[in-house]
């Protein structure tokens, strides 16, 4: 492929012709490119546009539309009387599970993000740039990606073995750093670490990927030059990996942010049953709990409806502060 | 390079460009018929789906008594068509059989009376979940009868997807005779006053005690067989069980004395519950209900076991697997269980040095009675969970579907399935069949049956019992004092159920 | 001017740095994964166990957890599939087809929105965030009743292809996205001389910048490859037929209400529920690490 380009560019250089007769039908031509540019946009963006507006413009529209009634198990739409009742509801705070189940909900996405965004740049700087030896670093990267792959009842299986009060090596291990008779799926807060850890070994590894894939892009040369200027590893980290990973770690950050509000599967699978004792209900969680264990759909899709808007404000924060004009332009490795 | 090599490799160039614009064009214009003919396969599919979504050849019937519906299939016999979802995995095949077996035996007698109808049977072992019957439902493919358990008679009833059956019971009610004899069992198969399906079978959840362990506390082997028979009469209690759980702990035999279900259920919550002369659901409003005052006492029961005698741990968090692991191999006293884990020790090797018990072993070191008293004056008890065979709004004929859920539980076809599956009977008269009384286990706790209770059909009893769970999670796991969890309890159940529940002090 | 002494020092002070800085690299990255190592450790022990085991060391070592490679599953005593073979096809068939579609509808999206001005880009770029901040409780209801107005209820295998279709169109935006970034990062100038060159846009497309961010279809592909691979909720709900269940369907089949489980069997099972997924995962992390650049070097 590489000969030919060079050769297609050596004869651009002393070939004029070729622009000529592109130019020269003229008038009908350009017309025809014109169009066939719309239609080739069109015909490239269809697939895409048909999965938007099916996937996610129905549901969104059934879901605001149920967020205003009192469906329940009929799935009929009777519309409520105030027609935002459902909503007086949560903000009036008379549901006194709403508060706690807000607090959780901050606590969890804010601690796992840490951890999704922040030690799986770590985790991918490490394994991109630090481990040399490409073996060694993709099977440290199969392993950390072991949790992801999972299907989430055995992922859950698995946690409950290992946080099994008796056999279970956390407790073994806890009651060696003097933490022995703490209940790790109980009582708060290390029901809520344990929540956090659980979530951030899947999330780890999806900005892992990123982040790695990000870093082999960047042309060795640079870094060669950069050593050969005398520069250590961290330099090279500090100076030329993290500052062209910008627009990756905007994109894990927001894009976890939003991931992270809407997960609850596993918590679901592993707390089944005690989640709110012990501190773990999240908001999904608990919109899950409202609408197939209470069959009130309605007003789960008035708290669905909530927790979406909150997000997009958080969505409008982050471009607002991180630049997305900058994000729409052409090149983002600029070398 | 000279001029003339400059001439050829420009021509070459431009002739190889050519050659690309011009194979490219083609094989452009091969993708652009390909994804065409791409277009046309999806548009057709799609078409031939719309369609068939709106095909006449079927008939959809969603009257509650109509007269015999038939659908053509064979040009000359009409077929009626039954299909059941019975949840029939497992130990519990012969809820598929049955009825299959029914069918052939219908089939039969049609045949020999000439008849021109024949029963077109067709069912799988799937259960009837909420998300498969809404989506069938919706897709107008409703199976004929729909197997679950009593507590979705309330969600499904109250969505419209299956139909009240008191008319055709009334019509048959000589086949119904012998049928379960406590209202317990008719009373879980009703909501908000209409029957809507048929009992198929039931269950209970007997406390389990080590022998071997009681034995070396010093009980005589006449103490442990006339164990059960105390606990019937009430003369043995809770209090005496916690003592004894102690005694057992403090000598080191065991690890603890008494474990539960580590997830939302029946026991022993709402057994505890009901003992203390709390109500779960008023059958006249159909609505839920919540004592105060029973819960504070079974909060306080669980209290006691878990904080101030800490014979129990807070069962929350441990798995299932070490649950039964831990009472196979003698590590806990007491287990409230459930009637089928008898043959499930005999088939899931959890015993460490023998895996799989037989079940001689198993009549050796197990006992088992009904949950006790928690204090003497009061009744023991125990839970049951009956499976219910309902007949769907959109069957063709729900009458004769009626009839083969009927008849699939005489005694002939309900002994199959409670000997295999480890199940009680849903009539009187399989009781005295020679078979089930061959079943040393089943025959040694029917009589329990007159002690139970069952769960409110409600569509929010999940809801409640997880809460209750939850709240009693919190107890044990010494969070909160009974009666500040109690206070939480109720304001969770106004908040979560509303107006559906009544809240008595 | 430094002595032998003095360089043999420096040397030292180097390798020392270079053995620190490599502990502490390697310790940051193995020490979280003990729990994880402990964990697929006892999934592993506890398949070639005859009996439950709740330690890390199996017990009655056997294969026989592995039967069911050869006959039928059991549970409860009676058979519950025919055969595995069949299950596994069809997740295959689930994942491959998601794979292949979402590969299909985010590289020409994402090359569009990269390359092309058109009116509706901004909104549609941000539409990509946008749409992910909907949680997926809301999509169960609502695509229950989509899928069944269309019609597509309990049609077998037309089913399963509804279900790729429905994967496929829920994960492209954030897919699109990502291609997108790898788009960008291919200079222009590259298609532009092809395109002078008399290459349809189609072609340039298609020979010019996709094997350039194979990393980026790597990467999609792996994400895309797992989630259809692991995908319950949506085929729970829809598939019917037994002819067309999955290995997630059988899983949590055999875990109902944990009653029965016979944990040797699963955590076989389990195994090589996980291991197609680690061998699609290895291969194409090849194509992440070797791909380079090739135009940079000129």
């Amino acid at each position: 492929m590489s000969k030919k380009f060079s050769n297609l560019l050596r004869g651009y250089v002393i070939r004029p012709k070729a622009s000529i007769s592109i130019s020269g039908l003229g008038g009908f031509k350009s017309f025809l490119k014109e169009k066939s540019r719309t239609f080739f946009v069109i015909a490239f963006l269809t697939p895409f546009l048909a999965a938007l507006t099916i996937m996610y413009g129905l549901p969104c529209a059934l879901s605001v539309l149920m967020s205003f009634t009192d469906m329940g198990l009929s799935f009929e739409l009777h519309f409520l009387n105030p027609l935002l009742k459902n909503y007086y509801t949560i903000f009036h705070v008379a549901d006194p599970r709403v508060p706690v189940v807000a607090q959780t909900t901050i606590l969890y996405v804010g601690c796992t993000l840490l951890i999704n965004a922040g030690f799986s740049l770590v985790l991918g700087v490490l394994t991109a740039y630090c481990i040399r030896n490409e073996n060694v670093a993709s099977v440290l990267r199969l392993l950390w990606f072991l949790p992801r792959m999972t299907p989430v009842i055995i992922y859950a299986l698995l946690w409950l073995w290992f946080t099994d009060p008796t056999y279970g090596p956390l407790s073994i291990v806890s009651s060696w750093i003097g933490l022995k008779g703490v209940r790790w799926l109980l009582d708060k807060p290390y029901s809520q670490l344990l929540m956090i850890l659980v979530n951030g070994y899947i999330g780890a590894s999806w900005g892992m990927v990123i982040y790695v894939s990000s870093i082999k892009t960047i042309p060795l040369e640079i870094i060669y030059a950069a050593k050969a200027d005398g520069a250590t590893d961290w330099d090279v980290i500090r100076r030329i990996i993290l500052p062209l990973l910008k627009w990756p770690i905007l994109f894990v950050t927001s894009w976890q942010t939003l991931s992270l509000l809407g997960s609850y599967v596993e918590i679901l699978a592993i707390w089944d049953g005690y989640s709110y004792t012990s501190g773990v209900e999240v908001w999904s969680l608990f919109t899950y709990h409202t609408a197939f264990e209470g069959y009130r759909f309605g007003y789960s899709a008035a708290l669905a409806i909530i927790m979406a808007t909150i997000a997009l404000i958080l969505v409008a924060i982050y471009f607002k502060v991180f630049g997305f004009k900058r994000m729409l332009e052409p090149s983002r490795i600029e070398v | 390079m000279n001029p003339q090599e400059k001439k050829k490799s420009l021509k070459q160039n431009i002739l190889e460009s050519e050659k690309i614009s011009r194979r490219e064009a083609i094989s452009t214009a091969g993708k652009v018929a390909i994804s065409a003919v791409v277009a046309g396969v999806v548009a057709g599919v799609g078409g031939y789906l719309a369609g068939s979504a709106a095909a006449p050849g079927r008939t959809v019937t969603t009257t509650v008594t109509p007269p015999a519906k038939t659908v053509t299939v064979a040009p000359t016999a009409a077929a009626i068509p039954i299909r059941i979802w019975p949840h029939a995995k497992g130990y519990d095949k012969y809820r598929l059989e049955n009825p299959k077996d029914v069918c052939a035996i219908l089939n039969n007698m049609l045949a020999a009376m000439g008849a021109n109808v024949k029963i077109d049977f067709s069912g799988t072992v799937e259960e009837a979940k909420l998300e498969k019957v809404i989506a069938a439902y919706k897709a107008k493919e409703l199976p004929e009868i729909l197997g679950a358990g009593h507590e979705w008679v309330g969600p499904f009833a109250e969505g419209g997807y299956i139909i009240p059956i008191d008319d055709y019971i009334e019509k048959y009610k000589l086949l119904l005779t012998d049928w379960f004899p406590y209202a317990w069992a008719w009373e879980a198969m009703r909501w908000k006053g209409k029957t809507y399906a048929v009992l198929q079978d039931t269950e209970c959840r007997p406390l389990y005690w080590r022998r071997d362990v009681l034995k070396e506390l010093g009980w005589s082997d006449a103490d442990l067989d006339a164990l059960p028979e105390k606990i019937r009469k009430g003369e043995w209690t809770m209090e005496d069980a916690i003592s004894v759980a102690k005694e057992a702990m403090d000598k080191g035999l065991v690890k603890w004395g008494f474990y539960h279900r580590p997830t939302p259920g029946a026991q022993p919550m709402f057994v505890f519950y009901v003992q203390y002369g709390g109500k779960i659901g008023d059958p006249d409003t159909g609505k839920l209900i919540a004592d105060k005052d029973a819960w504070l006492k079974t909060l306080e029961l669980f209290y006691k076991l878990a904080v101030e005698e800490k014979v129990m741990p807070a069962m929350a968090g441990t798995s299932w697997r070490t649950v039964h692991t831990d009472f196979v191999n003698g590590r806990v006293l007491f287990w409230f269980g459930g009637s089928w884990h008898w043959a499930e020790y005999q088939h899931v090797a959890y015993h460490e040095k023998l895996g799989k018990v037989p079940e001689e072993w198993e009549w050796e070191h197990l006992g088992f009675g009904l949950v006790p008293a928690p204090t003497k004056g009061l009744e023991p008890a125990t839970n049951t969970h009956p499976w219910a065979f309902m007949i769907s709004s959109q069957a063709k004929n729900p009458e004769v579907a009626f009839l083969v859920a009927v008849l699939q539980t005489i005694p002939t076809f309900d002994v199959r399935h409670c000997i295999y599956g480890g199940k009680l009977p849903s009539r009187a008269t399989t009781y005295s069949h020679p078979d089930f009384k061959k079943n040393k286990f089943l025959s040694s706790i029917v009589y329990m049956h007159e002690y139970t209770s069952v769960l409110f059909n409600h569509p929010k009893m999940p809801v409640y019992t997880r809460l209750a769970f939850e709240t009693v999670t919190s107890v044990e796991k010494g969070e909160k004092k009974p009666d500040k969890a109690v206070e939480d309890l109720m304001s969770a159940l106004r908040a979560e159920i509303g107006e559906e529940i009544i809240i008595r002090e | 001017m430094r002595t032998a002494e003095g360089y043999r020092k420096l040397i030292w002070k180097a390798k020392i740095r270079w053995l620190i800085g490599n502990i502490i690299v390697y310790s940051i990255v193995c020490i979280p994964l003990v729990p994880i190592i402990l964990m697929y450790g006892w999934l592993i022990a506890q398949a070639f166990s005859g009996v439950c085991i709740s330690s890390l060391i199996p017990q009655k070592l056997t294969l026989d957890n592995f039967y069911f490679l050869t006959g039928p599953i059991y549970w409860g005593g009676t058979p519950l599939y025919k055969s595995y073979w069949p299950l596994v096809r069809n997740t295959l068939l689930l994942a491959l087809g998601t794979t292949g579609l979402v590969v299909a509808i985010t590289s020409l999206a994402g090359y569009a929105i990269s390359r092309f001005e058109f009116k509706g880009r901004d909104p549609l770029l941000k539409s990509v965030v946008v749409v992910h901040s909907i949680p997926g409780v809301l999509f169960l209801i609502a695509l229950m009743y989509v899928l069944n107005t269309i019609g597509l209820y309990g049609k077998g295998f037309l089913t399963l292809l509804s279900v790729i279709i429905i994967k496929a169109g829920l994960e492209s935006p954030m897919y699109t996205w990502m291609l997108k970034g790898f788009f960008d990062s291919v200079p222009w100038e590259l298609e532009w001389a092809a395109l002078v060159d008399g290459c349809s846009r189609f072609a340039a497309w298609r020979k010019v910048v996709m094997p350039l961010i194979f990393p980026g279809i790597a990467a999609v592909s792996i994400f895309a490859f797992l989630s259809g691979w692991g995908e319950y909720l949506l085929v729970l709900t829809y598939i019917t037929d037994r002819k067309w269940y999955t290995l997630s369907l059988a899983l949590s089949e055999l875990t109902y209400q944990f009653k029965h489980v016979d944990y040797g069997m699963l955590a076989a099972f389990s195994l090589l529920y996980l291991l197609p997924a680690m061998v699609f995962f290895l291969l194409t992390q090849k194509y992440l690490m070797t791909m380079r650049i090739v135009a940079y070097k000129g």
